[in-house]
């Protein structure tokens, strides 16, 4: 189980950065999500991985870890929120500047072109 | 002495106040900008009074905890107050009091919920520099993040857009980041709570070391991305070239 876990984790991260490391804006979101679940799932095997066990101290021996499940759930509505706000950003973007590139324009910043001399 | 049960029970109001005022000003206030004003400056002045009487009450050195809920300390999150905290809480509503009257000049009207914003960054920030607890300091940064990001979109245009767009993403990478540390760290010490840490972390088995100090590198790096260290600044010019004047000073760092 900690292979199938572990190499999950490893495969979605791959993936994410791949992704990530993308010019267009969709990858990019993509990615972004491919992320937060290889962390959803690695800060729930924190606790360490057990299978049929109560999330509860009663005396009778093994028990899995409760406090990850939390933090877990907290991760996921903090990036569901995120990704919802940043899928709008990407929109908006594309919908006002008519085009989904990421990076942005050289004469768009200032400074730069006194800064390369 | 006798001043320090008021003073423990003031901890949870810099975070509290700030939340209040962006919400009434969300229900209550939404089109009257100039009662939005009022409200924000008042609300402002007030958090630098609390802050300047927490700063007063643990001047002597003492260190006090609020706990959340009053669960036992290492189980429940506690909120620390001590002579660090309370001077970045003088720093931040003195900050933001003097952001705050510079944007009155006219930037707030670029867009609506300048000053709710300000204040739900106000509570992040705040909550950031009392909390005592590893995984409740990720949450309060990304309460934190979710009201910049809206300041720095704030006044709209397609520049702002896209130079947000890199934001959001660079600022949810580094979250990930954030993530993965605190899931190290908890793996291998079982605890979140920073006091409870200190102590764990020198008992930690020689097996776990690196996995621990892969965790704390991971957090100085997060920290660094956010507050744009030179090797990881690059974010930082074309953000705060293209936000709004009085965003650029407040925004996290």
């Amino acid at each position: 189980m900690e292979l199938i876990v572990a190499s999950a984790i490893g495969l979605m991260t791959a993936a994410a950065v791949y992704l990530i490391l993308q010019q267009r804006t969709f990858p990019i979101v993509v990615g972004l999500t491919l992320l937060s679940y290889a962390i959803n799932i690695f800060l729930f095997s924190s606790g360490r991985l057990v299978v049929d066990k109560p999330p509860i101290i009663d005396g009778a021996g093994s028990y899995t870890d409760p406090l990850p499940q939390a933090l877990v759930l907290t991760a996921i509505v903090i990036s569901f929120g995120m990704t919802a706000l940043i899928v709008v950003l990407a929109l908006r973007g594309f919908l006002e500047t008519a085009t989904d590139t990421a990076d942005i324009p050289e004469d768009d910043v200032p400074g730069e072109t006194e800064s390369d001399t | 002495m006798t001043d320090l049960p008021l003073a423990t029970s003031w901890i949870i109001a810099p975070t509290i106040l700030p939340a209040i005022t962006a919400a009434i000003m969300i229900l209550v206030r939404r089109r009257d900008i100039e009662m939005q004003r009022v409200l924000s400056v008042a609300s402002t002045v007030a958090l630098l009074g609390i802050a300047l009487f927490l700063y007063n009450a643990v001047s002597d050195g003492e260190t006090d905890a609020y706990r959340l809920g009053a669960w036992p300390a290492p189980y429940g999150i506690v909120l620390v107050l001590d002579r660090l905290s309370t001077t970045m809480l003088v720093l931040t509503a003195g900050l933001a009091l003097a952001v705050l009257l510079y944007a009155i000049a006219g930037w707030d009207r670029g867009g609506r919920h300048f000053h709710a914003l300000f204040h739900f960054q106000l509570l992040g920030l705040n909550g950031a520099f009392l909390t005592g607890d590893l995984f409740n300091l990720f949450v309060f940064f990304e309460v934190m993040l979710i009201a910049s990001y809206g300041l720095m979109l704030h006044g709209g245009g397609p520049k702002r857009l896209r130079a947000g767009f890199q934001y959001v993403a660079i600022n949810l990478i580094a979250s990930s980041l954030f993530l993965i540390a605190v899931g190290l760290i908890y793996g291998v010490t079982g605890t979140l709570n920073f006091a409870d840490l200190a102590v764990k972390v020198g008992d930690t088995a020689q097996a776990d070391q690196a996995l621990l100090q892969t965790g704390a590198l991971l957090l100085l790096l997060v920290f660094a991305i956010k507050a744009a260290f030179v090797p990881l600044h690059w974010w930082l010019p074309a953000t705060y070239a293209a936000a709004s004047a009085p965003v650029a000073p407040c925004s996290p760092s």
